[in-house]
């Protein structure tokens, strides 16, 4: 495999809080290759937002990275300086932030906020012309992303656009200067099924025609299935599981993951009944010394009262569980 | 099986609601025009006692507004709601306010629809309260039994919604539609707001519940997943109207409307192998202050044709138990 684009490892995002330092993402090590979608998926409070806030250096103080490497294409990113995120981000990663209303500048038009990202970063705009050329791209840019009559459009403002639209708006600022890596933080969980279609359908195919790696982050293990490579799975700040997407779904191995699994109603199965996961999520404040599932799990035995290590599955798969060779498989989805 | 036999517990003919915007003073006087938008747009359908009717569709497509309406916590427009008998949408205040007991509704957000103010044991007391059927000595017992029998325990009794977790207040928002023990209730996007291990547990203990005390849902959400597993038959609605309505398994399996054919291809689905090809639709949903003419769903339908633009299709049976409305459906 060729060497990742986006390398983390043992990340460790903290909260102060008045009940106590919350460890919100506790010792994640991840890999985003060159070209390819990655799903992180997790439930909310599961941390899959922090870790990214954290790649791009946006974990909103009291906050703070406590621990741990982020390497981009050799670029330490913890040590970068407020001028090195400037070059980097928008133009090399990008992100969508999941709600584009909040997102998006209500006082300037979709123009000024797509210009803006053109002008700071592309380097190949003429000299004489820069403002015409720059309107220009970001013509092409919403045109690209499916926003009808781009040029009578671009200079409305958000509030006019439908949820989808302003969603493909948001895309479209994130890919303006063509980025590496996309983070895409629930780019879909506002909008409706045909809609969301629309938008997941979309970022596929820019990402294959502008070869550029895909973070998807989402909650939902559909669109997980439907949209990406590979895929790792959050629980309570830790990764639980990693593995190919397809194998994923049809196999899980950790006993969370098969929960979630589990507990999806299926179209092609009414009848298979959907079993809850019983009790929460732990606080994430003081955890140690025992696996985070462990007072949900239907697999525990006593020697999970430890800190348990990522086991490797297949060469290209690993699990957060102590049990996996000894816990039965899934009786396969697709069947 | 002789449901069919049974009257349904609840029938809804011609229903409407219309709202009127642009109606305050300024812009009376500023001439601007009053719009009307057509939130529920003549719609039938009825309920058999024990079966539960899900209700499937877009934002904005009246859903929430339909119940709201069948319930009559919203007065109607026109047509006529028969629960039981008795057409409500003609009951004095009086009476409608004694059926109340007997149609109840489980909300949405479970942040937004408990009191911050008051505890457990108001909040799900005080419907015996209103209703004057127990007195307080025994409401306490009543509430206890009932929050244990929505997996609360009872030493919560005496705290307030912030101490919860959002699946816990929709346990108490549960314990508050069932305390008087009603017929009918409306479920109106009961799990959206929760995470999913969470949401399976609600609908498990919905369905458990049902089971128990002989209920009769209506079921509203926008997760076809959802849906297609509480639901005895399901209604799709497309901007006010009911396109397409059958029993779960059929419309699932061989959807007959092309809207929902797009509805159900167009959800994420964790067992990709066994989905039938995507029916792609273009564009948003059409606002609905200016719906299409003929057919609504006309605008991004990719099977339309002349006769859609014209002619609005209606809702003809198709076999048994379904119904559909389009034009492609019918013998040439």
């Amino acid at each position: 495999m060729s060497a990742p684009l986006l390398s983390i490892r043992g990340l460790k995002t903290c909260f102060p809080t008045r009940a106590g330092l919350v460890t919100a993402v506790h010792g994640v090590d991840l890999d985003v290759y060159p070209g390819e979608c990655l799903g992180i998926v997790g439930e909310s409070g599961s941390g899959k937002s922090v870790t990214f806030a954290s790649v791009i250096g946006l974990v909103r103080p009291p906050g703070f990275v406590a621990a741990g490497a982020i390497n981009f294409e050799g670029i330490d990113l913890r040590t970068l300086g407020s001028d090195g995120w400037r070059g980097l981000r928008g133009r090399d990663i990008a992100m969508t932030m999941q709600d584009a209303l909040t997102a998006l500048n209500p006082a300037l038009t979709v123009a000024e906020q797509i210009e803006e990202v053109i002008l700071a970063h592309a380097g190949d705009l003429p000299k004489r012309g820069r403002r015409e050329a720059a309107r220009q791209r970001a013509v092409e840019m919403l045109r690209l992303v499916g926003i009808p009559a781009p040029e009578a459009r671009i200079d409305d403002y958000p509030h006019q656009f439908s949820g989808g639209m302003r969603q493909r708006i948001m895309i479209a600022i994130a890919l303006s200067c063509r980025p590496k890596l996309l983070i895409a933080d629930e780019p879909t969980t506002a909008l409706d099924v045909t809609i969301q279609a629309q938008v997941l359908d979309l970022i596929s195919e820019l990402r294959r025609e502008l070869g550029m790696s895909v973070v998807l982050i989402t909650h939902d293990l559909g669109v997980v299935a439907e949209h990406t490579d590979r895929v790792a799975v959050m629980y309570a700040g830790q990764i639980v599981e990693t593995a190919p997407t397809q194998q994923l779904v049809e196999q899980p191995r950790h006993p969370y993951t098969r929960g979630l699994i589990g507990l999806i109603p299926k179209l092609s199965d009414l009848d298979a009944p959907i079993r809850p996961i019983e009790g929460r999520v732990p606080e994430l404040i003081d955890l140690g010394g025992v696996c985070r599932f462990y007072e949900r799990c239907e697999f525990r035995k006593a020697a999970c009262q430890s800190d348990i290590p990522m086991n490797h599955v297949a060469p290209d798969r690993q699990a957060r569980c102590l049990r996996i060779d000894e816990i039965p498989p899934l009786k396969e989805v697709s069947q | 099986m002789t449901q069919a036999q049974t009257p349904p517990l609840l029938e809804v003919s011609q229903l409407s609601k219309t709202y009127h915007l642009n109606t305050s003073v300024l812009q009376r006087l500023a001439r601007e025009p009053v719009l009307s938008l057509k939130a529920v747009d003549r719609v039938s359908f009825f309920v058999r006692a024990g079966e539960t009717l899900g209700l499937i569709g877009e934002s904005g497509c009246g859903k929430s507004t339909l119940a709201r309406v069948v319930l009559r916590l919203h007065e109607p427009t026109s047509g006529s709601v028969v629960f039981d008998g008795a057409d409500i949408t003609k009951l004095p205040y009086r009476e409608m306010t004694a059926l109340r007991r007997r149609m109840q509704i489980i909300f949405q957000d479970p942040y937004a629809s408990l009191n911050p103010r008051k505890s457990v044991l108001e909040i799900v007391g005080l419907p015996m309260a209103i209703h004057g059927i127990a007195r307080r000595s025994e409401i306490r017992d009543r509430v206890v039994a009932m929050i244990e029998s929505v997996g609360l325990k009872s030493e919560y009794l005496n705290r307030f919604p912030h101490q919860f977790s959002g699946g816990q207040r929709q346990r108490i928002g549960i314990a508050r539609a069932l305390i008087l023990n009603p017929s009918l209730v409306v479920c109106d996007e009961p799990v959206s707001a929760l995470d999913v291990s969470v949401q399976a547990q609600i609908i498990s203990l919905l369905k458990a519940l049902k089971r128990e005390l002989g209920l009769t849902y209506i079921f509203i959400s926008h997760d076809i997943g959802v849906i297609g597993h509480v639901s005895d038959r399901i209604a799709v609605m497309y901007l006010g109207e009911i396109v397409e309505i059958g029993p779960s398994r059929d419309l699932l399996k061989a959807p007959q409307h092309p809207y929902t054919k797009a509805l159900l291809s167009s959800v994420p689905r964790i067992d990709v192998r066994q989905k039938s090809e995507r029916v792609k639709l273009a564009g948003d949903l059409p606002s609905p202050l200016s719906p299409p003419t003929g057919c609504k769903f006309h605008t991004r339908c990719p099977f339309v044709f002349d006769r859609c633009r014209v002619e609005a299709p209606v809702l003809r049976p198709r076999g048994a138990d379904s119904a559909a409305a389009c034009h492609l459906l019918e013998a040439p």
